[in-house]
């Protein structure tokens, strides 16, 4: 585990810091936090907004950056209430029992 | 978007529900949904209430006008994507966030600039496999 210990900058218990920000994962400004996921059930939102987290099994840290599915605590999505073009009422609740994306525009210029 | 759009068949076969969501008003709505023969439903959140409760970001002028982000556009002209005119707000960036079938947030992406998105293989493998990411 050498190899993946020098991924890291430093270590606190099981916590592991990555020596530099994941660009890999579109984080330039960011620390990526990696637990193994079997020694650690602390929820991620005990830490800073700042610091992702990623809990993956041991055996993965030594990929590091280009992991990028990691298991999360699950959040409840947001509940809305939006009208679509044609006067359509949509609510989160519509999308109950099926996968749903929603995918945010920028300026539809 | 364009990506999701190519594989819209494949979300469709995998019964992903799509919805598109603006804070331009609706007379921009519906003809973008009329040029671009949008199919999912464009929903209209004038009030830009949901994308600040996902922390969708809002850029600044240099996010907006350094190289990289003239470069995105660039590449996006050379492929004929032609970039319109602005809308009601030239600072607002997007976003994609997966819902799964109990309501759970399985991904927030939040873009850092006009052209980040997530890949369309990230979002296959998080619905295939029912991973979780933040990434904000």
């Amino acid at each position: 585990m050498r190899e993946t210990e020098n991924l890291f900058e430093s270590t606190a218990g099981d916590l592991k810091i990555f020596k530099n920000p994941v660009r890999a994962l579109k984080l330039p400004s960011k620390m990526v936090v990696c637990w193994p996921s079997e020694v650690d059930s602390r929820p991620c939102n005990e830490l800073t907004d700042q610091w992702i987290v990623l809990s993956l099994p041991r055996e993965f840290l030594i990929l590091g950056p280009q992991l990028l599915f990691c298991e999360l605590p699950m959040q409840p999505a947001l509940p809305f209430e939006l009208l679509d073009t044609l006067g359509n009422v949509h609510r989160l609740s519509d999308s109950r029992g099926r996968w749903l994306i929603l995918v945010f525009h920028r300026h539809l210029g | 978007m364009s990506q999701l759009r190519q594989h819209q068949s494949e979300l469709a076969r995998l019964d992903v529900d799509v919805k598109v969501v603006t804070f331009d008003n609706d007379f921009m709505a519906q003809a973008y949904v009329r040029d671009t023969k949008l199919s999912w439903p464009l929903l209209i959140d004038s009030r830009q209430e949901l994308y600040e409760a996902y922390g969708l970001l809002r850029a600044s002028w240099w996010t907006l006008l350094n190289p990289v982000t003239i470069l995105g556009y660039l590449k996006l002209l050379w492929r004929g994507v032609r970039p319109g005119r602005p809308g009601s707000d030239w600072q607002q960036l997007g976003g994609d966030v997966i819902i799964d079938p109990a309501g759970n947030i399985r991904l927030r992406y939040v873009s850092n600039d006009p052209h980040d998105r997530p890949t369309i293989a990230m979002i296959l493998e998080i619905i295939l496999k029912g991973n979780a990411i933040d990434v904000s």
